[in-house]
């Protein structure tokens, strides 16, 4: 027989090999990249950049020869080559250039037919483009004749995949400031070689290269610069400055800027008084300096310094000489991506804010979408005091506000108040249609939509609805709405699909998604006059087929089967689902999670709880059905798993499940004890394969469980007692420290006992406690306490261990106190040994919040079952009293707790306590059967 | 702009937003490379078998190894950032399963559905990981880190910040269940229960 051991080497090895040749992707250097080519103030929001950039197809784009082997796999199909160029949406129509599947090939004079064609963005939307392709041989700019894009030469950008080359569509992206001026080839260069240009002296001018390069950011990230670093040439090195020169609005730049950092930025003029921007740091001094200013119309400049020895006015002096161009060196960046009433926005609120005294804080929201492509943004203003929609909109021109949206509210600063600027983006999904408030809701609350079911349609919404508030890292930089449904009463029953709507370019989206597959798409009709694009997908490379088309002016849709094999839905059935999709209903709520839990009442489950997530189609279902108690995670496609229902307890206002799982369970662990009550529930983990120890109360609310695995290693006690949502029921969390034999005089008795029986509780001589306590306190020890059957005291020698002395059955018996003598470190035989953290309220265990902790409680004895122990060991921690009879580690003990009101017991404050005791009632393990 | 460490918090529309950028020097962002290579390919491949699928281990592993960049210059003085960066990817994987369906449909904007790669290992092997999976959590990432990863016993317990004594037990376990679903012979599952503590095993005559 094969061994464990072998196989699993073997196993290991295929595995190790199976991801050997896996390209860790780049994450150090991508992030420093970025960071060095950015704006150092905008740092927090290039990190999110960097990610994108990281995850998205920038990093492709930056990689270098990536795309470029992808070619080599792509099939074409050139007749729908037309769609797949892209660039920025507002330009589209001007720069589209029809893909030639041939060229005249200037060197030879012959037709060659171009074999592969893949491009990139990288930040599509945002005016930059780079198309690469391979040849066979050499291509010359004369292919792209007629077409709007220039294309200043070859910049040879060649891979061992074959002969390629890289043009941006258009010199956009060229900036020239001070006497640099790099083409957009020179940019490509420096894209796909880094430092190409570093360490490059500036002709005639004080200044050389020292940087990187690359594409920066403004503050809003989404617009694309391009950013230097340089310093002086050739005395002081160490001056290094940042230069990052886009395309933006000045007025939006800085609110974003103040945002980011948190600080007010000064008024300052540079060359002519324009107006210019520098952070006031007041006190602070740890911030470099910075200076902000229009460089052109629609063309911002920033530059930092990275020198603590600069001070203000000369990096102002420096960005003077830096604006001193040569003739007609004047910047050209990309396209403005702000929608164009941005600004006139920004201008209208102005007279409500702090000047006005009226708005306090204007902000475009940087986490969701500060000013994302195509007029679609969210801002978030905060008043003063409340203003209506009306009053809002008023200072939003063409802006419909219709109403504020449930999301607004008030905080320590006013009205908080959050819309969608551009009433026509009206999202529709299946049979709804959707608001911008709701979208809103929909964003703030997610999941309030999602139990939407179209009253007069074939589709059931079946999955989350989900927003898409900040660009996801694989898609093309659009906001967007996604739905899943189904299609419950067709011949596609059982099948589950997926609409995302977004506002967007059609063009843009095809583009990106031919870039992501690599396949053409086919040209379909969903309704009479609109067309879509049906993507085949690929079964070889696991992508389902997906259709996309123009919803309606600026919005796109995309369809596509939301989880199934790749054969279970044809592209007709997609264009069919899709022609059904915009029909118009009403809408009203049913969520996944409900209609089951309607289901199972009706199949005769009794449904104990349901446990919501973040969406009404997600979530747990707890139920009781033939003896078991089930749970069914709906929306996750896990099975319904049942686990033998051992006991059930509780009381009116609460009950208590206790099952075994074998294997996988309600909570990932081995064993699982149920609570349930009107408070919470919580399915706990005991992380137990043997059973659970397990006590319910008949009297309180405390249920005590503890795991035998690996031993007796711990002992949570569960209060169901009235408490917040946010409160934990664990009341108290019991740490075993050790288990040791009792002492041989007590395990005669302990065989004894068994042999009679269980043991019952014996009633102890009060008079031997008694008289033991007046023995103590004439000799001037410290009694803690006395119980029933014991009493504690402070040791003799002042060390300030415990000592007890248990006093067995009507006889009393004294035992040495030295047996039962402990410190925390130093612990003997002949006890269970306990160390209790209680907390008082009851609350998270590790918040700290447990001031009242590290009680001992110690007891070994067969026929005393309840020692109840009050004292105040610490002076400054509440005693908590427990009672245990250990029979021969047969786990027969009784367990309870408890406190009430402290009193004064021998001068100190003592908690003495009744305690509620449950008994444990465990069958032995197997290892004692 | 100096290296140091940025870490902003800032509140925009009425959610905290948590912004945190790591400015790591020349020297140790060129130290975490040389870690980070030394290690993916171990990380991608735990994350493989616990989570059964290779491109999302591929992303979990990017994921752990982005979030241990921007922690960098924190974990670099650790004794061990490969036990920091395995428990981030094994917790990772642990949340994978119950967050995929919500990711799953915002990943699907363009891509439409990326199904699991098909098996790429021999179906023996598939079988294997497959078993090790449908071990109870704690032993399913128990015996992946023992196997996969080549970790000892105080490893494993570094890493997932249990006992020593409760790996021996989980391990024991997860190999006695291994051995019995896949019809295998495992010697040491006929050695004592480690879980029966040495006090107890005096105890029992």
């Amino acid at each position: 027989m094969m061994q464990l051991d072998e196989m699993a080497r073997q196993a290991s090895t295929d595995v190790k090999l199976a991801v050997m040749d896996l390209e860790a992707p780049p994450i150090g250097a991508a992030t420093k990249n970025t960071r060095k080519a950015s704006a150092g103030w905008a740092k927090p929001l290039l990190a999110m950049a960097a990610l994108f950039l990281i995850a998205g197809t920038s990093w492709a784009l930056l990689g270098g020869n990536r795309d470029v082997e992808e070619t080599q796999i792509a099939d074409l199909d050139t007749d729908q080559a037309d769609v797949v160029l892209l660039t920025h949406p507002d330009a589209v129509a001007e720069t589209v250039t029809p893909f030639p599947t041939s060229a005249q090939l200037e060197a030879t004079g012959e037709e060659q037919t171009l074999e592969t064609l893949v491009f990139g963005d990288s930040r599509s939307g945002k005016g930059y483009m780079v198309t690469m392709f391979a040849v066979d041989e050499s291509v010359t700019a004369d292919i792209f004749e007629g077409s709007t894009s220039e294309v200043r030469g070859l910049p040879a950008i060649l891979d061992e995949g074959g002969p390629g080359v890289a043009w941006a569509v258009s010199d956009t992206l060229v900036a020239e400031a001070t006497t640099m001026t790099l083409t957009s080839e020179e940019l490509l260069d420096e894209l796909e070689n880094p430092n190409v240009l570093e360490g490059t002296p500036v002709e005639g001018s004080p200044y050389r290269y020292i940087g990187n390069s690359t594409l920066g950011y403004g503050p809003s990230v989404d617009v694309i610069g391009y950013g230097v670093q340089f310093g002086f040439e050739p005395t002081d090195l160490d001056g290094a400055f940042e230069l990052t020169i886009f395309a933006g609005s000045l007025e939006t730049e800085r609110g974003l800027y103040e945002m980011v950092m948190g600080i007010d930025l000064a008024d300052r003029q540079i060359r002519d008084g324009k107006q210019a921007y520098v952070p006031d740091f007041g006190s602070q001094q740890t911030n470099s300096d910075a200076i902000l200013w229009e460089e052109s119309p629609g063309v911002v400049a920033l530059l930092v310094e990275h020198s603590a020895d600069v001070s203000l006015d000369e990096l102002v002096q420096i960005a003077e000489e830096l604006t001193t161009v040569e003739a007609g060196g004047s910047a050209t960046v990309v396209p403005l991506v702000h929608p164009a009433d941005v600004d006139q926005s920004v201008e209208a609120l102005k007279p409500l804010g702090p000047d006005g005294e009226d708005v306090e804080v204007l902000v475009f929201s940087a986490d969701v979408s500060d000013a994302t492509a195509d007029g679609f943004m969210l801002a978030s203003i905060r008043f003063a005091e409340p203003f209506t929609a009306e009053e809002i909109a008023e200072g939003f021109p063409g802006t419909e506000v219709r109403g504020l949206p449930t999301g607004s509210g008030e905080d320590e600063q006013g009205t908080f108040a959050i819309w969608l600027e551009s009433a026509d983006h009206l999202v529709r999904s299946g049979s709804q249609t959707m608001t911008v408030e709701e979208l809103l809701l929909e964003l703030q609350y997610p999941g309030l939509l999602e139990r939407t079911v179209a009253d007069d349609s074939s589709f059931a919404f079946v999955g989350s609805s989900r927003f898409f508030p900040d660009a996801p890292e694989d898609s093309s930089g659009l906001t967007g709405f996604t739905t899943t449904f189904g299609v419950p009463e067709t011949g596609l029953e059982g099948v589950t699909f997926q609409v995302t709507t977004f506002v967007g370019s059609l063009e843009n989206e095809l583009a990106v998604a031919f870039y992501r597959t690599g396949a053409a798409p086919a040209e379909v009709v969903i309704r009479p006059g609109v067309p879509g694009y049906l993507f085949p997908g690929s079964e070889a490379d696991s992508v389902l087929p997906q259709l996309m088309w123009e919803e309606s002016p600026g919005v796109v849709a995309a369809l596509h089967q939301y989880y199934g094999d790749f054969d279970t839905v044809a592209g007709e059935d997609l264009i069919g689902v899709a022609a059904q999709l915009t029909l118009g209903a009403s809408a009203t709520n049913v969520g996944a999670l409900d209609r089951s839990v309607e289901q199972l009442e009706a199949e005769g489950a009794v449904v104990h709880l349901v446990r919501r997530f973040d969406s009404p189609d997600l979530g747990d279902i707890f139920f009781e059905t033939n003896g078991e108690i089930c749970v069914i995670n709906v929306g996750l496609g896990t099975d319904t798993s049942c686990f033998p229902l051992i006991e059930t307890r509780g009381r009116a206002d609460y009950q208590a499940f206790y099952i075994r799982s074998v294997g996988d369970d309600v909570e990932g662990g081995e064993s699982g004890f149920l609570l349930i009550d009107p408070y919470g529930e919580s399915p706990v983990d005991m992380d137990s394969q043997d059973e659970l120890l397990r006590a319910f109360s008949d009297a309180g609310p405390e249920i005590v469980v503890g795991s035998t695995d690996a031993g007796l290693e711990e002992i949570k006690i569960y209060s169901l007692a009235p408490r917040s949502p946010d409160e934990l029921p664990v009341r108290a969390t019991v740490r075993v420290i050790a288990i040791a034999p009792l002492p041989s005089s007590m395990e005669e008795e302990i065989i004894a006992e068994e042999s009679r029986g269980v043991a019952e509780a014996q009633a102890t001589p009060a008079e031997a406690v008694s008289a033991r306590q007046d023995q103590l306190d004439s000799e001037g020890v410290e009694v803690f306490a006395t119980t029933d059957g014991g009493i504690l005291y402070a040791c003799a020698d002042g060390e300030g261990d415990l000592c007890v002395e248990v006093f067995n059955g009507n006889t009393p018996t004294e035992i040495s106190p030295e047996l039962y003598r402990h410190s925390i470190a130093d612990l003997d035989s002949g006890t269970l040994f306990l160390e209790a953290y209680l907390m008082d309220p009851p609350g998270d265990l590790f918040s700290g919040n447990n001031t009242y902790a590290n009680v001992v409680l110690i007891l070994a004895s067969p026929d005393i079952d309840h020692l109840n122990i009050g004292g105040d060991f610490a002076g400054e921690r509440q005693l908590v009293s427990a009672v245990l009879s250990d029979v021969e580690f047969k786990y027969h003990f009784d367990i309870g707790y408890g406190w009430q009101e402290s009193q004064r017991v021998n001068g100190r404050n003592a908690a003495r306590e009744r305690i509620t005791v449950a008994r444990l009632e465990v069958p032995p393990r197997p290892s004692d059967a | 702009m100096r290296d140091t460490g940025v870490e902003t918090n800032y509140q925009v529309t009425g959610q905290p937003i948590e912004v945190t950028l790591n400015a790591v020097s020349a020297a140790a962002d060129a130290a975490f490379t040389t870690w980070y290579q030394g290690e993916y390919h171990q990380v991608v491949g735990l994350v493989y078998v616990l989570c059964g699928s290779r491109w999302a281990a591929e992303e979990l592993t990017q994921d752990a190894f982005i979030e241990a960049h921007k922690r960098w210059n924190e974990i670099a003085g650790y004794k061990d950032p490969g036990a920091w960066v395995r428990r981030v990817a094994v917790n990772r994987t642990r949340s994978w399963g119950r967050r995929r369906g919500a990711e799953a449909r915002a990943m699907a904007k363009h891509f439409g559905r990326r199904a699991d790669l098909p098996n790429e290992l021999p179906d023996s092997s598939e079988t294997f990981w497959a078993a090790v999976r449908k071990l109870p959590e704690r032993q399913s990432q128990i015996v992946a880190l023992h196997y996969i990863d080549d970790q000892s016993v105080a490893s494993i317990a570094e890493i997932l910040d249990i006992t020593e004594g409760t790996v021996k037990t989980q391990l024991h376990r997860g190999r006695k269940t291994l051995s019995a679903t896949l019809g295998l012979e495992d010697p040491t599952t006929n050695e004592a229960d480690p879980s029966i503590p040495t006090e107890e095993k005096a105890a029992q005559r």
